[in-house]
């Protein structure tokens, strides 16, 4: 059970998939102009990464090691497209403005990642679990980044009023050249905070030492 | 041998199921999405049409061909093989208010494509409104607002419609203005002359 | 005329990876060294251009006469898939030198999102059959000027004076943004 915990955290920090593996970096520079987009874009994702994440772990005994890749693309594109198209019919401007992202979470490495290194081989509640824990890693990212660029590229966040009225927008941080440098800068900032994390608990495992 | 055959099963009978339930899902919100657009396009020829309340679609080219259904906003308006769509607005008795038609310009991140409405008698523009854009949020993205696009209204093929002439640009977003002046005036000539010949037929 | 605006619009004004965000695991992942991001490239753009013709081959005589737009996704990352297969079969087979070198790219062109994109793009877009062709090219050669252009930087980034929370990846994320704000120079020209 513990372990099992420890699978869903490693998504959310350790093995983050935007800030640590750095995987699936189209969707999150291409759609985080705005915090509903990355928001709308990581749900989509994770929602094909639990859903095949476990219909693999139930086929995995079935399909032939062979054929395991193009089997495992049908099962994700099957998906896919049936997020486009319940976002088409449902959510038609998160839809447009997410444009040919959403069918391209079938090629989003994280989903055929997870379902080669793990849910090809664990029981189907671990693969939902692990799944789960990266899908909402990448939820948290990818909301974080569509903040800031929305915050100081157009003083809002998920479309509220949030800077003074003196507030003039940096309209650079929401075209293609903002997208790498708020995540080039996010990255600094995310090596800083681990590494003053180990150190804290490298200066603890000392004391304890001692 | 008995190794491939199960292989060549598994994978045919994974992708009938995945071409089973993808036939299910789009049959499902097919009807949905069809209404969506529909929705989207009369809510935007209602919009730059005052006064109309309902509209008739006109082809102005019928001989070039392209079968296009005029609610998918598929269409390449003022090419020269596609036909040119016309919405002909209706008032609550049935009378003409004037047309819309469709338009597109390129813009700084893709396409954008507008309405634009013209008046029946006086031949004016009534309304501009956009219909798909890529543009810069919070920057170019302002050609959606109501003062760029207000702009418009009231000019007509004796005029520029032209940046610097007779419509003031966006401060920072010169190729997303230009690309909306530029759609406009281009086809508005096209337009106004189909507009004229199918009303005589 | 028409054919040079599409490939120069593909290939600098609309660039796949530092205008649209198409294929940046490769960009990011496959570009510390010059040598490596042309091979590469090269692979890429092959496999883009093949994939041009055989996405529009299959929307055009396939999914669009049964009705079957649905499959799209599916079809398109299926056939991407086999193309690289049998491109990667090919090379070993007949050119050998050639697979040295390239072999071991080819499998991560499948999941490079540039091809796929490429593909769905087109098709999007309503592109003929010498349309798409020169746009899959553009699109290749886009992709293998951003590679090589960041490659180069990185290359000399390796004995720059760095912050350390900057190295690595953080600053080739804001060397790719310096770099991409010069491309957006070149927006809306076409």
């Amino acid at each position: 059970m513990n372990k099992m915990i420890k699978d869903f955290l490693r998504g959310l920090w350790d093995e983050h998939p935007t800030f640590r593996i750095m995987i699936g970096m189209c969707p999150t520079l291409a759609v985080t102009t705005a915090a509903i987009n990355g928001f709308g874009m990581a749900v989509a994702t994770t929602f094909v990464l639990v859903c095949s994440s476990i219909l693999i772990s139930v086929l995995k005994k079935v399909i032939p090691g062979g054929v395991r890749i193009p089997a495992y693309i049908i099962v994700i594109a099957t998906f896919v497209t049936t997020v486009d198209y319940i976002m088409q019919a449902f959510t038609p401007d998160l839809h447009e403005s997410l444009g040919v992202f959403i069918p391209l979470i079938v090629v989003n490495c994280i989903i055929l990642g997870r379902a080669e290194a793990y849910a090809s081989k664990m029981p189907v509640v671990w693969s939902a679990f692990d799944a789960l824990g990266m899908g909402l890693g990448f939820t948290w990212g990818l909301t974080l980044i569509g903040s800031i660029r929305e915050l100081l590229g157009s003083g809002t966040v998920f479309g509220f009023s949030i800077m003074p009225d003196g507030f003039t927008p940096i309209a650079i941080l929401t075209s293609p050249p903002g997208a790498f440098i708020t995540l080039g800068v996010l990255l600094a900032l995310m090596n800083v905070v681990s590494s003053k994390i180990s150190e804290k608990i490298k200066a603890k495992q000392q004391r304890a030492a001692n | 041998m008995k190794e491939s055959v199960r292989m060549v099963v598994v994978l045919t009978v994974i992708a009938m199921a995945s071409g089973f339930i993808l036939a299910q899902v789009y049959h499902w919100t097919y009807p949905t999405i069809q209404r969506n657009r529909a929705q989207a396009l009369a809510g935007s020829i209602l919009a730059v049409l005052p006064g109309a309340v309902e509209f008739n679609v006109i082809e102005a080219h019928p001989a070039g061909g392209l079968e296009d259904d005029p609610t998918t906003l598929r269409s390449k308006p003022g090419s020269d093989s596609d036909p040119l769509l016309l919405y002909q607005g209706l008032d609550g008795n049935g009378n003409p208010v004037g047309f819309a038609f469709v338009s597109e310009g390129a813009g700084y991140g893709g396409i954008v494509k507008i309405m634009v409405g013209v008046g029946q008698t006086d031949r004016l523009i009534s309304g501009v409104a956009i219909l798909e854009h890529a543009e810069t949020p919070n920057l170019g993205s302002k050609i959606e607002d109501e003062s760029f696009r207000s702009q418009f209204v009231g000019k007509g093929i004796d005029d520029p419609i032209a940046l610097g002439q007779d419509i003031d640009k966006i401060s920072g977003a010169t190729v997303s203005s230009r690309a909306v002046a530029e759609a406009v005036s281009r086809d508005l000539g096209s337009a106004l002359q189909a507009y004229k010949e199918a009303a005589n037929q | 005329m028409e054919y040079l605006l599409l490939f120069i619009g593909t290939v600098i004004v609309n660039n796949f990876v530092l205008v649209q965000f198409l294929g940046i695991c490769p960009f990011i992942g496959v570009s510390k060294q010059v040598s490596t991001s042309i091979g590469m490239g090269i692979a890429t753009t092959f496999v883009m251009v093949m994939a041009a013709l055989a996405s529009w081959l299959i929307q055009h005589f396939i999914l669009v006469p049964l009705g079957l737009e649905y499959l799209q996704t599916l079809s398109f990352i299926l056939v991407i898939a086999a193309l690289v297969q049998l491109v990667e079969m090919f090379l070993h087979k007949s050119i050998p030198g050639l697979y040295r070198a390239m072999g071991i790219f080819l499998p991560l062109i499948t999941t490079n999102c540039a091809v796929l994109g490429l593909a769905l793009n087109a098709v999007l877009r309503d592109y003929n059959l010498g349309e798409s062709l020169v746009y899959g090219f553009g699109a290749g050669v886009g992709f293998t000027l951003a590679l090589i252009m960041i490659a180069g930087i990185r290359e000399e980034l390796e004995f720059a004076d760095i912050p350390k929370p900057l190295k690595g990846a953080a600053i080739a994320l804001i060397t790719a943004g310096l770099l991409s704000l010069a491309f957006s120079g070149f927006a809306g020209m076409i």
